[in-house]
């Protein structure tokens, strides 16, 4: 078993994990004893997880149904667009002079494999290649707690795998994201510190794009 | 469950207690006396003090036990500026929203943080500092934002003291940054300008914090 500090955090990060990869969907109910067999836990360290992730509104608690995944309502998912365009947008200011050309070379790779991978329908690798290609620049900061925030928001609240059903319009929007990533890499290589973080907040984490979020 | 609302219980007073300096950074925590105080008995303090290890508040030292932790200043600081970027963002924010009364009572608070510095009352002035500031966070809609500030507040609340207490030179310096803050409110300032300078304001306190500590 990996290194967690308790049982309840490892039941948290399985059943969060579960939800953001779209295995436990929004209104579905989650059933504790099933929980408490795939993972040959008791009761009690479940129940103090769910408890947990009903607080941090992950799931809520319905009268006569038990616990049910809730829903991301557009409003919370443009808050946390709001906040990554932030914290991401002042990462990126941050650390712009100090990338080099093999990050940028690095960069160029990921968004290439990105078009590929949407090209291919293969949204989970898109979505990895797209983690790599922000981890690439994020990973240069030297403040702990501003990686663990973006870290945890985005794994929190973020859809893990584009499982929405295939269409012109997913692969256009991704197509069209990926543009932004090239000009992202554009202002990386300029050095312009202040034009990223204006793009990231202004763009890339534009509140009208986090309905992506609530689909499905 | 009779353990888990005992252990909820442990935690909560646990936590009271460092928050209002009773156990402060350095501080053991022993089970049998916390169990002697609290009238709870040893498993569910045990279960208490493993959250708050989780939590980054205590740990566990060798030939020590449990110790509320002493955030090292260079931790402190990250902090700090973690939280500026957040709360410079919130200021910009009010651009356009803020009302003549609320600009009136940062002016107030302002003038009380002066008469507080003539009589060299820094855990007073750190108090209406933080009144100042929270005129801003009123304004702030997105409940995640103002869940994250509120809980960097939490950590660096352990520390007891006031960070005036620390670098009291500040003390000046920041009445005269306020001041300039609210003057780009009156004078129509944009968000961008605002955002700068509430940046700039916490930015100055990390330098002098960092010149204090040669970091």
């Amino acid at each position: 078993m990996p290194n967690f500090k308790s049982l309840k955090d490892f039941v948290y990060d399985y059943i969060s994990e579960q939800i953001s990869k779209g295995d436990l969907e929004p209104n579905e109910k989650i059933y504790e004893n099933n929980i408490c067999k795939e993972l040959n836990i008791s009761r009690t360290p479940v129940r103090e997880a769910m408890i947990q992730l009903a607080t941090e509104g992950y799931i809520e608690s319905i009268p006569r149904r038990g616990f049910v995944v809730r829903k991301l309502d557009e409003k919370e998912a443009e808050d946390i667009y709001e906040i990554l365009g932030i914290l991401d947008g002042f990462v990126a200011r941050q650390v712009c002079g100090e990338l080099t050309e093999k990050d940028f070379s690095d960069m160029d790779f990921y968004i290439g494999s990105m078009d590929l991978a949407i090209k291919a329908e293969n949204y989970d690798m898109y979505y990895k290649q797209q983690e790599q290609f922000h981890d690439t620049y994020i990973s240069k900061s030297s403040n702990e707690s501003l990686k663990q925030m973006i870290y945890q928001v985005k794994k929190k609240f973020l859809k893990r795998s584009y499982g929405i059903p295939k269409g012109v319009s997913t692969e256009k929007t991704l197509l069209d994201t990926n543009a932004e990533h090239r000009e992202m890499l554009e202002l990386f290589k300029k050095g312009d510190a202040i034009g990223i973080e204006t793009y990231l907040r202004e763009v890339h984490w534009e509140n009208s794009k986090a309905f992506m979020e609530t689909i499905k | 469950m009779k353990n888990k609302s005992k252990k909820q219980y442990a935690y909560d007073k646990i936590l009271e207690m460092i928050h209002t300096g009773i156990y402060s950074a350095g501080s053991r925590l022993v089970i049998d006396r916390l169990s002697e105080e609290l009238n709870v008995s040893a498993a569910p303090i045990r279960e208490a003090l493993r959250q708050l290890e989780a939590e980054d508040i205590i740990e566990f030292k060798n030939y020590s036990g449990a110790v509320v932790k002493i955030t090292q200043m260079d931790e402190y600081i990250e902090l700090i500026h973690f939280e500026g970027i957040l709360e410079a963002y919130i200021v910009g924010e009010c651009v356009g929203k803020i009302t003549q009364g609320d600009i009136a009572k940062l002016e107030d608070t302002n003038r009380q943080i002066k008469e507080a510095m003539d009589t060299f009352e820094l855990e007073k002035i750190g108090g209406l500092n933080r009144q100042f500031h929270a005129v801003f966070h009123d304004y702030c809609e997105n409940k995640y934002l103002k869940s994250e500030l509120s809980k960097s507040r939490q950590k660096l609340d352990i520390i007891r003291h006031s960070v005036f207490t620390i670098v009291p030179q500040r003390v000046p310096q920041s009445y005269q940054e306020h001041l300039e803050i609210i003057e780009l409110f009156k004078s129509s300032a944009t968000s961008e300008e605002l955002e700068k300078k509430a940046r700039q304001h916490r930015i100055n306190l990390i330098q002098v914090l960092n010149s204090k500590f040669g970091l």
